[in-house]
């Protein structure tokens, strides 16, 4: 039996190790051995059935409203507009709106697929020319960051740093029970 | 950079600013709207009509490579050259650059000073000489006006052709031999339409059912230097 388990309001149950230690605690005058709890009635009201949230829908325009350093790609003339469209179709799948609530759930779509949209932007440039059948470019540095498959990619971009200070700190604590939480990876 | 949907140009063209060299796919400036927008008269500089003719057609080589300077061309440059063939905005863009280029070549050289070797042998000296002396500030500025200092090529060059319902987009693509009746009976919805590498269908940020034509640019390169 531990400090811990003492019985605060929010916390009505304690744990033993054995049976020998909850006969131990006798001996302790104000051990929990000694208290009595009464149930007088079952107070609580039926519980109901949870309610699924239906995510809200998330067009082009919230994209744009949310990432407008993307504001010319709303044509499909431009190379980027389907790349963004699936990222935004992508990002409605991983983001549950039950962690985020339906107010932020927008906001947290849109900087999901505008930090993604970046990465592919980068890898697009390919600015030192290593996908390229051209030379690499060797008589300057280039930095880039390489995206290593992990929370740390957000760090790499404003959206993506946006983002996970908003979701990453809810669903770091959203993958301890049933729910996981590795689709936003 | 913004894109226009009647951007398109069906082939390119000549007028009174400019005429279209279809073995090279490059425009050449015309000599008297060179000599009325920039006031530089190149038949006086260079002596006669052939001559100043002939620094225009060294203007065009000259403008069409230092477009490639900022591109990936294993990728893109073929690409660059159907957007300016093919856009009103892409023959306003290489028209202005040309202009700049006149302007530029009136004043100490010009862009052949690009084509010095930049060795004095005398003085033992070497002087680097790079390719931005081709050019001047204001053409630097001009590509990226245009978008073309961009590494990629952001147009897509593929035809589109949109459509207020699903109804219209199936139709079109039935008399487009895109799909077959019984394909057509299954559909639904957009997304139940067959995958295929000859199209792309989606819906686009103003709600339009858009068939994107996926061998556009391949189809144009069968005519690449004949008909273009």
């Amino acid at each position: 039996m531990s400090s811990s388990n003492f019985p605060f309001w929010n916390n009505n149950t304690f744990g033993i190790g054995s049976v020998n230690q909850f006969n131990l605690s006798a001996f302790n005058p104000y051990g929990l051995y000694h208290y009595t709890v009464t149930i007088v009635s079952p107070v609580f009201p039926p519980g109901e059935e949870p309610t699924e949230q239906i995510a809200p829908d998330v067009t082009f325009q919230d994209f744009l409203t949310w990432c407008g350093t993307y504001v010319d790609i709303d044509n499909d003339k431009h190379a980027l507009f389907p790349l963004a469209q699936a990222l935004l179709q992508i990002a409605r799948e991983y983001i549950d709106v039950e962690f985020i609530g339906e107010e932020s759930y927008k906001r947290v779509v849109c900087l999901y697929a505008g930090h993604y949209l970046e990465m592919h932007l980068k890898m697009l440039k390919d600015e030192a020319q290593t996908q390229s059948a051209n030379p690499e470019v060797k008589d300057k540095v280039i930095k880039l960051e390489q995206p290593m498959g992990s929370k740390e990619d957000f760090k790499q971009t404003i959206s993506g740093t946006m983002f996970w200070s908003i979701y990453g700190s809810i669903a770091r604590f959203a993958g301890r029970d049933t729910k996981s939480i590795w689709g936003a990876f | 950079m913004r894109f226009y949907d009647n951007d398109f140009l069906v082939k390119p063209f000549n007028d009174d600013k400019m005429s279209y060299d279809i073995e090279k796919h490059q425009y050449i400036l015309d000599l008297d709207y060179s000599l009325q927008e920039t006031g530089v008269s190149l038949v006086e500089l260079w002596g006669n009509n052939d001559n100043a003719n002939g620094i225009l057609m060294i203007i065009s080589n000259v403008s069409y490579t230092i477009l490639s300077k900022y591109k990936d061309n294993t990728k893109y440059y073929d690409r660059t050259l159907y957007w300016l063939s093919h856009s009103k905005k892409g023959r306003d863009f290489i028209k202005n650059l040309m202009l700049d280029m006149v302007r530029y070549n009136h004043e100490d050289g010009g862009m052949f000073i690009a084509y010095q070797t930049g060795i004095n042998l005398q003085e033992m000296k070497d002087v680097q000489v790079q390719l931005h002396h081709a050019y001047s500030a204001i053409a630097e500025q001009i590509m990226e006006k245009y978008g073309q200092q961009a590494r990629v090529e952001l147009m897509n060059i593929n035809t589109m052709s949109r459509f207020s319902n699903l109804n219209d987009l199936l139709t079109y693509m039935l008399s487009e031999s895109l799909i077959t009746q019984e394909q057509l009976d299954l559909v639904e919805e957009i997304k139940d339409i067959p995958y295929n590498y000859k199209y792309k269908v989606f819906i686009n940020a103003q709600e339009q059912f858009v068939c994107e034509d996926t061998l556009t640019f391949k189809k144009a390169m069968e005519k690449f230097g004949v008909d273009w």
